[in-house]
């Protein structure tokens, strides 16, 4: 590692002083689990490093006004074991169960992954999938940004819209209805611990009381820089009843949608193609039978 | 079965009591006064001449010890378990991306990265052979000398080119392995110091430690009594620590410091330099009767065995005495070439090259059940080897064949635990 | 670079480090505090060898910065039985033939004792799920997933007795 000064602020304020006061070249250490080894390896050489572990306020997990709450250092453990989320959100939950292994689990955090904004960030897909809004803050003031426009945005860093005084704080999506929504996530990896995803499936879908779709959302991670957005799948769902059959009906699209996508790079969609489409048998049967239409064995 | 001390009774291994407590000393976790660690500038170019190294900017870094290419060798310059075709530090040419070039010491690691950061290599670039195709053509660089041949190895046991006409099906396939890390959890490491006799002390992560005294030997000038080797406990191996990895590079500078040299590779250069399991292609006819015996295999196996020798000439010979399996078979022919190419060193790892000729003779025995309707269990049953059988170098096997019993045991297993699988056989 | 002073407890021992910000908790373990039973596999999480139980949790000590451990509670396996009587865990792990070349045995014993402690009766898929971040290359984990369930067992009967 190269030398840097280091320092563990207390609370949020700190940290935001600190950032503002070492903007030029500073990195805020989360769960450590992607900048540490960036660190390590002198890909990354920041004079100044700020740890985010010792603000307890940056740690939470709460429901307010139909909303989830999320305190950017939530680790992906504690968001594994909360029992809420386990019982509403099953595409959070799932996600942050397979992220890494139980060491890398008991240090990365939701706000780290989503800062980082990694291709193959598990959490970042599924709060893609969920419309997720972050917090940020800074000196200058505080700002919501959708995590879609934060990802779009180039801050410090071309991969998000986060300034380099700037502190992810919190994100935030609404809570599913579980009478009426589902979600899923299904993870395609080279083994079944410790794998980075391959493809991080993700898929949210609401139907009225007839079993009509309203609303759909698909987004898989590892299939570009930022998780791939099936638009053309959605907008065939919506409006129609939902089943089986219907769903499978959008695969065509998302193949040529990939493909379309990763020209330049032949030798990992001949397989991706393919496997996308696994996936999303397995995320259609899931939410299917969580809303109770069908039950199907993929 | 005879009540043996050891033989089928549960022991508690010598050394599991210190590895539970964790007071196990691996080559990392040695430490001395004085110590300095150790880093080596390796090549960013698969195939070429260094033009021009610029040493001075590291050298002149505060906190380093010694930056040293060949030119302060004082003995040889070349080692290998075979044949000594691998430098030290490169000497006429780079043979691959990773070749070391030039090592230094210094009193921490990030001293040594920050020096290694500060040397300078300019490089005139030659065409890097990737492929044994490329390697065999006349007009291809030469990795060493004059030819990319490596070693070649021909073998022949009845008369295959006759046999052909007495088999009722022929099948005709050819197999590919790939190149393979082992990735021993333990990253190569060692340290070495001179003691108060004047004698060079190796502790290395080895598996090889009287082939790495002798090499270590060769490389200062000085009898082998000068020199001592010592195994700290190793964190696996598999054939990938038979290699010299940090030995020599710690030995020279310890030489040249007169101070204990540690060094410990990242698992990032532990995959780059290290050996690799050999990738062989083989082409494969084999000829059966109509009854499933096997009359004939002719097998060609060509291989991209990397920049250095290393085990190659020991993996060309098992491959292809290998190459009928644990079957009968009256006439065998097996030719293979091994070459040189700027591609990763392949050495020894488990099996010597008996693992990727059972892709090959396994496939071939599938392919044979296939075009004769017959249950894949039941050739192999026909063909198998035992007692008073001949195999393809002329030895009578005249004791402990176990392949029928550990065939039957095997379906037995196959019958509780997969018996969907077991009974396909029967309907393919 | 400023030197930072580290205070944390350390095999149930109050600690005080002073030390470069510019190290990892693997580092001052094995440099300063001469813990070397934590082990460097990967330098990047994925192999488990440099595990310690931090704040009662496993986690890989090659991702946590020297200042990161402010305030924290560390146990590398030094600290599981000082006197050098193995416990229920090592044992199990020696009585199972669990330790092959040794070299991931540390992170897998940490590992395990961070489940029983929570869980005192897990089952052989819970087991599994734990260990699933350490790696071992001898491929013993049959052995090992044995000795945990084991371990599980003798805990069990000696809190009986």
């Amino acid at each position: 590692m190269k030398p840097f000064d280091f320092y563990t602020p207390a609370t949020v304020e700190e940290a935001l002083e600190l950032l503002h006061t070492h903007r030029e070249s500073v990195a805020a250490v989360a769960g450590g689990t992607d900048l540490v080894l960036e660190l390590n390896e002198r890909k990354a050489a920041p004079a100044v490093v700020i740890d985010l572990k010792h603000i307890p306020e940056l740690r939470y997990i709460r429901e307010e006004g139909g909303r989830f709450r999320i305190g950017a250092m939530t680790t992906h453990a504690a968001l594994a074991a909360d029992a809420r989320i386990a019982e509403t959100c099953h595409l959070l939950h799932d996600a942050t169960s397979l992220v890494g292994s139980p060491q890398i689990r008991n240090l990365g955090t939701i706000g780290g992954n989503i800062a980082q904004s990694s291709v193959a960030g598990d959490g970042l897909a599924a709060c893609v999938c969920l419309n997720a809004d972050l917090t940020l803050r800074s000196v200058r003031g505080e700002r919501t940004l959708n995590i879609n426009e934060f990802l779009a945005a180039e801050g410090v860093q071309k991969r998000n819209g986060l300034a380099a005084d700037e502190l992810l704080t919190e994100i935030s999506f609404p809570v599913p209805d579980t009478k009426h929504t589902a979600t899923a996530f299904y993870k395609l990896g080279k083994r079944k611990a410790l794998a980075i995803s391959v493809i991080a499936g993700c898929m949210t879908a609401t139907v009225d009381g007839s079993g009509v779709c309203t609303h759909v959302s698909m987004r898989a991670g590892a299939l570009g820089r930022y998780p791939m957005h099936f638009a053309s799948c959605e907008e065939y769902l919506v409006g129609k009843k939902l089943s089986y059959s219907v769903m499978l009906e959008t695969l065509p699209m998302m193949h040529d949608q990939i493909l379309e996508a990763n020209r330049s790079r032949p030798w990992s969609v001949f397989y991706k193609k393919e496997g996308a489409q696994g996936v999303y048998k397995k995320l259609f049967a899931d939410i299917l039978g969580q809303l109770g239409i069908e039950e199907v064995q993929v | 079965m005879k009540d043996y001390a050891v033989l089928a009774k549960d022991h508690v291994k010598v050394d599991a009591l210190e590895k539970v407590l964790g007071t196990t000393k691996f080559a990392a976790d040695y430490q001395m006064p004085g110590m300095l660690y150790g880093g080596v500038f390796r090549s960013t170019v698969p195939h070429a001449i260094v033009k021009k190294l610029n040493l001075e900017k590291a050298r002149a870094l505060p906190g380093v010890a010694c930056v040293l290419d060949h030119t302060a060798i004082p003995g040889k310059n070349r080692f290998g378990i075979i044949f000594k075709d691998e430098p030290c530090l490169v000497d006429d040419k780079v043979r691959r991306y990773g070749d070391a070039i030039a090592v230094v010491a210094a009193e921490t690691p990030d001293l040594v990265q920050d020096a290694l950061e500060l040397i300078e290599a300019e490089y005139e670039e030659l065409e890097a052979i990737s492929t044994f195709e490329r390697a065999m053509e006349e007009d291809s660089p030469k990795v060493h000398g004059d030819t990319n041949i490596n070693v070649k190895k021909h073998l022949e046991f009845g008369n295959v080119d006759e046999a052909w006409a007495k088999c009722d099906v022929i099948v005709e396939n050819t197999y590919s392995t790939h190149i393979l890390s082992h990735m021993f959890i333990e990253p190569d490491a060692g340290l070495a110091y001179v003691d108060e006799q004047g004698v060079m002390n190796v502790i290395v992560s080895t598996q090889n430690a009287h082939y790495d005294r002798n090499e270590v030997a060769a490389m200062l000038g000085v009898p082998q009594n000068r020199v001592r080797v010592k195994q700290a406990t190793t964190g696996g191996g598999f054939g990938g620590k038979l290699d010299i990895s940090v030995q020599l590079h710690c030995a020279l500078m310890a030489h040249y410091t007169k101070r204990p040299v540690k060094m410990v590779r990242s698992r990032t250069e532990s995959t780059l330099v290290s050996s690799k399991r050999h990738p062989i292609t083989m082409k494969c006819k084999t000829g059966a009767t109509k009854d499933g015996k096997l009359v004939a295999v002719d097998c060609v196996m060509t291989c991209d065995a990397g920049a250095y020798s290393s085990y190659a000439p020991a993996v060309i010979g098992r491959a292809p005495v290998h190459i009928v399996g644990p079957y009968e078979c009256p006439n065998v022919r097996c030719d293979a070439v091994f070459v040189y190419t700027n591609n990763p060193m392949c050495g020894a790892f488990r099996g010597f090259g008996v693992p990727q000729a059972a892709v090959c003779h396994e496939g071939q025995m599938n392919a044979l059940a296939r075009a004769l309707h017959m249950n894949p269990l039941e050739i192999r049953r026909i063909n198998a080897q035992k007692v008073g059988s001949v195999i393809p170098t002329g030895q009578k096997l005249t004791e402990s064949v176990g392949f029928l019993d550990t065939l039957a045991q095997a379906q037995a297993k196959a019958a509780e635990v997969m018996p969907e699988a077991l009974a396909r056989l029967d309907k393919e | 670079m400023n030197n930072i002073t580290v205070h944390c407890t350390v095999n149930h021992k109050p600690v005080t480090v002073e030390t470069a910000p510019n190290k990892r908790l693997l580092d001052v373990l094995r440099e300063d505090l001469h813990l070397t039973s934590v082990k460097e596999g990967c330098s990047e999480g994925e192999c488990g060898a440099c595990t310690v139980i931090f704040n009662g949790e496993p986690v890989t000590s090659c991702c946590v910065l020297a200042g990161q451990a402010e305030g924290a509670d560390i146990v590398t396996l030094e600290g599981i039985s000082p006197d050098g009587t193995p416990d229920a865990v090592q044992r199990a792990f020696m009585e199972s033939g669990a330790v092959q070349c040794g070299f991931c045995t540390p992170g897998m014993i940490l590992t395990a004792e961070a489940l029983l402690a929570k869980n005192a009766d897990p089952t052989e898929e819970e087991v599994k799920l734990a260990m699933s971040g350490n790696l071992c290359r001898c491929t013993g984990y049959t052995k090992i997933i044995e000795a945990v369930l084991l371990a599980a067992k003798m805990r069990r009967e000696e809190a009986r007795a």
